[in-house]
């Protein structure tokens, strides 16, 4: 199983985003640096990459407060 | 010019390192509105509604709110790409802002960045003329494995007169269900900044940014 991180150097301010949409479902397979999800963070709309190819499992849901290095969802071997 | 062809134009720039472009444009009358505001609960019938006002929705895939484009407002657009960790977020601001305070000391205009309380869209990277703002500011950031793209753009308001602006958004999210009021006054444009002005204004401002 691959934690799926908000990365440190997604963005380089302190500040808090909004997780504003998964692009895949829970439970679909993704492929490894697939569009997975997209984060907004003083109105800028930043993409996450799947960090490996299996089963998304989401942990986080749409319009949720996230931070810098949170897990938001894994992927699970298919 | 549309957001269709600014989308396209980004993801040229997210499967290719190209060199920084910059886009001046205008649109038909739209109100673009963010993802979010998709999650609104009466967002469908605010859209009919807007739509037959005059002002059609689209969804832009840029961050903030809705804002109204179309005659007397001059998108402001550029595309770069980067590899290794992503540029800082005020750099893609500035990106857009820096060439508006010039293009508007150009008229004379003394613009700073700011929020500006109570605009529509409003956020940390306004452009402002005495505390009100003539411009906002918006960006989409790609991503792929050794880098990506940057989408930052700007609208600026000529001479479009910001109170019918920020009626049009305040329309939509009492349609939409939204709980957001906008002020009027917080908005400004060229034109109000410079009342006096004979010339082509849309034109040369256009100058003045390319």
């Amino acid at each position: 199983m691959t934690d799926i991180v908000v990365p440190q150097d997604l963005w380089d301010s302190e500040d808090e985003g909004v997780l504003a949409k998964w692009v895949c479902a829970d439970g679909s397979a993704v492929q490894k640096g697939a569009l997975i999800a997209e984060i907004t963070v003083e109105k800028a709309e930043l993409e996450l990459l799947a960090p490996a190819s299996g089963r998304l499992k989401i942990l986080v849901q749409p319009e949720t407060t996230i931070r810098k290095g949170q897990v938001v969802g894994t992927i699970e071997p298919a | 010019m549309t957001l269709a062809l600014e989308q396209s134009l980004l993801a040229e720039f997210t499967a290719h390192t190209l060199p920084s472009r910059t886009l001046v444009w205008e649109s038909q009358p739209v109100l673009v509105v963010s993802p979010s505001d998709r999650q609104l609960p009466r967002f469908a019938n605010a859209a009919n509604a807007s739509a037959i006002d005059g002002w059609p929705v689209s969804v832009r895939t840029s961050g903030g709110s809705a804002v109204p484009l179309g005659p007397g407002v001059l998108c402001y657009t550029v595309l770069t790409s980067w590899s290794g960790s992503p540029p800082a977020l005020a750099h893609g601001y500035e990106l857009v802002c820096k060439p508006i305070v010039a293009a508007l000391a150009h008229f004379g205009l003394s613009a700073t960045i700011g929020p500006a309380h109570g605009s529509f869209c409003d956020g940390k990277y306004n452009v402002l003329v005495n505390g009100r703002k003539i411009a906002g500011t918006a960006q989409r950031r790609t991503a792929r494995a050794d880098g990506g793209a940057l989408l930052s753009h700007a609208v600026i308001i000529v001479d479009a007169d910001p109170a019918v602006l920020t009626t049009v958004v305040s329309k939509f999210y009492e349609r939409a269900g939204g709980d957001r009021k906008f002020i009027a006054a917080s908005v400004t444009s060229l034109r109000q900044c410079l009342p006096k002005f004979k010339g082509d204004l849309r034109a040369e401002l256009i100058a003045a940014l390319t």
